[in-house]
């Protein structure tokens, strides 16, 4: 889990989705549509911005109140690189 | 326990505002407080009863352990005593039967609907505008859902007083009236039975000629497979639906600063609906038991054994959600569970997201004034479908839009 206090640049992360546990609810991508969007007939969601650096204040507040919005617990930050 | 052991889905209390909440709120203090979950009731032959967000939760997510066998508790039946169609399955049914009909209620075939649903709306509003009073159940909540469900199965749009017999005789009327409930629900099959004749030789674009001809494992559907896809999408699409605008319409009709603040800022509706589905949720749901014993939360379950899921309360649990019986039109996060959660997550969420959120924006700006009208009352029906049967309003009349094929509105009177 990343923090905001390391150096612009240094710590770039996107949003993973847990395709075993995302059921579609449409509750992150209504509360971050610039980050989050439905993907498939049932609604689950992908990540499709642009990777967020965890200087971006309001870009990583969006991505993490889409992470706390799901029921299912299905979103989490990854390292860019990761992905 | 005695809220517990008091609990009946038909018989809870009604409070002085004309809702169940204030007991609602009375049992989730007393969980709150006792670090209460889960209880065992004696009524009706013994059951569980989950109350609290986390337990509710976990039920969901874990499908092999609480199954989907029966939708009801007490059980009443469909027509034919089969399963209801995929909420009633297990996997791996479940998923090969559900994938047949999620298309057409994609997120992307709802928003295709936004303009449809919005002329409706329109149209039922003009029907009661000039009138300085209406009925926002009969007037509107009703028609929106039974005429939204009636265009993606293909049935005709203009009939949603039967289609609600039928989910009424289905959904209540078994309990409370069983004979007349089998005749009603006699005269939906032999109609049904016509229509599916008819979709055989003329098939449309709608869900119920895409089912005629879908296949699981390379075998096509039988017409009693058909049958209970048209059963299950018609309850689903109908009842919940209706009950949701019916109880957000009330609300906005007493809490003028909600409604004030929605008609000042429309962009806040969607997530004001997702509140809605917490504050008011419609359903309860039910689980049963799997094949196997299970000892959850201290509780040792055993195989068949009923447990239904208290969504309101759970849904007000102040464990979960911060300031739980305040209405957030932009509460965030919002992890409800009034759509439910885990594989049965309800196939419609996204179109009835869009059929309310247009159907409360229409309502809004057509009529941004409106109160209760106090010479008249409303009534709540309890259930596991619950909500607002009417919600009688008084505004200042209005007109009604003027749309290309009408006269021009200065030749009204």
């Amino acid at each position: 889990m990343s923090t905001s206090q390391e150096p612009a640049g240094s710590n770039v992360q996107v949003i993973h989705v847990d395709l075993d546990r995302c059921v579609g609810h449409g509750k992150c991508y209504l509360i971050a549509p610039e980050l989050m969007r439905p993907f498939d007939d049932e609604g689950r969601s992908e990540f499709y911005a642009a990777p967020i650096d965890s200087g971006d204040a309001k870009r990583f507040a969006e991505g993490q109140a889409a992470i706390e919005t799901c029921p299912e617990q299905a979103l989490s930050w990854r390292p860019a690189a990761d992905e | 326990m005695g809220f517990v052991d008091d609990y009946y889905h038909y018989d809870t209390p009604i409070g002085p505002d004309g809702t169940p909440y204030e007991y609602y709120e009375a049992f989730r203090d007393w969980a709150v407080e006792n670090d209460e979950q889960i209880g065992w009731s004696e009524k009706e032959g013994g059951f569980w009863l989950a109350f609290g967000y986390e337990a509710v939760r976990e039920i969901y997510q874990n499908p092999e352990l609480f199954t989907n066998r029966y939708s009801t508790f007490p059980v009443y039946g469909t027509p034919d005593g089969r399963p209801l169609m995929v909420a009633a399955y297990d996997e791996p049914e479940h998923s090969k039967y559900r994938k047949l009909v999620s298309g057409p209620f994609s997120p992307k075939k709802a928003a295709e609907m936004a303009d449809q649903l919005r002329a409706t709306t329109n149209k039922l509003i003009d029907g009661f505008i000039d009138q300085g009073r209406a009925d926002l159940v009969s007037g509107l909540a009703n028609d929106v859902p039974a005429r939204a469900t009636a265009i993606i199965l293909g049935l005709p749009a203009e009939q949603g007083d039967v289609y609600r017999t039928w989910t009424h005789a289905m959904a209540q009327q078994q309990h409370t009236d069983p004979e007349g409930a089998a005749r009603v629900m006699g005269e939906m099959d032999a109609w049904f039975a016509e229509l599916l004749e008819d979709r055989k030789r003329h098939p449309g674009d709608d869900v119920l000629s895409g089912v005629i001809h879908a296949e699981v494992d390379g075998e096509r559907l039988t017409d009693e497979e058909v049958h209970d896809f048209f059963v299950v999408l018609l309850l689903g699409g109908i009842d919940n639906t209706t009950k949701l605008l019916s109880n957000f319409s009330w609300r906005l009709a007493w809490d003028r600063e909600l409604r004030r603040r929605l008609v000042a800022h429309p962009e806040l509706m969607p997530t004001a609906v997702e509140e809605c589905l917490r504050y008011y949720s419609p359903a309860m749901t039910v689980r049963v038991v799997g094949d196997e014993p299970v000892t959850f939360r201290g509780c040792d379950m055993k195989p068949g054994q009923f447990i239904v899921k208290m969504i309101p309360i759970a849904n007000r649990d102040s464990r979960e959600f911060a300031n739980p019986d305040v209405f957030v039109p932009d509460r965030a996060p919002n992890r409800h569970l009034g759509l439910g959660a885990g594989i049965h997550r309800c196939l419609g969420a996204h179109l009835l997201k869009i059929e309310a959120r247009v159907a409360m924006e229409e309502l809004l700006r057509r009529l941004p004034e409106f109160e209760l009208d106090p010479g008249s009352d409303t009534s709540w029906l309890l259930g596991q479908v619950g909500g607002m049967q009417s919600v009688p309003i008084v505004f200042p009349p209005g007109g009604a839009e003027a749309e290309a094929d009408q006269v021009p509105a200065a030749t009204h009177a």
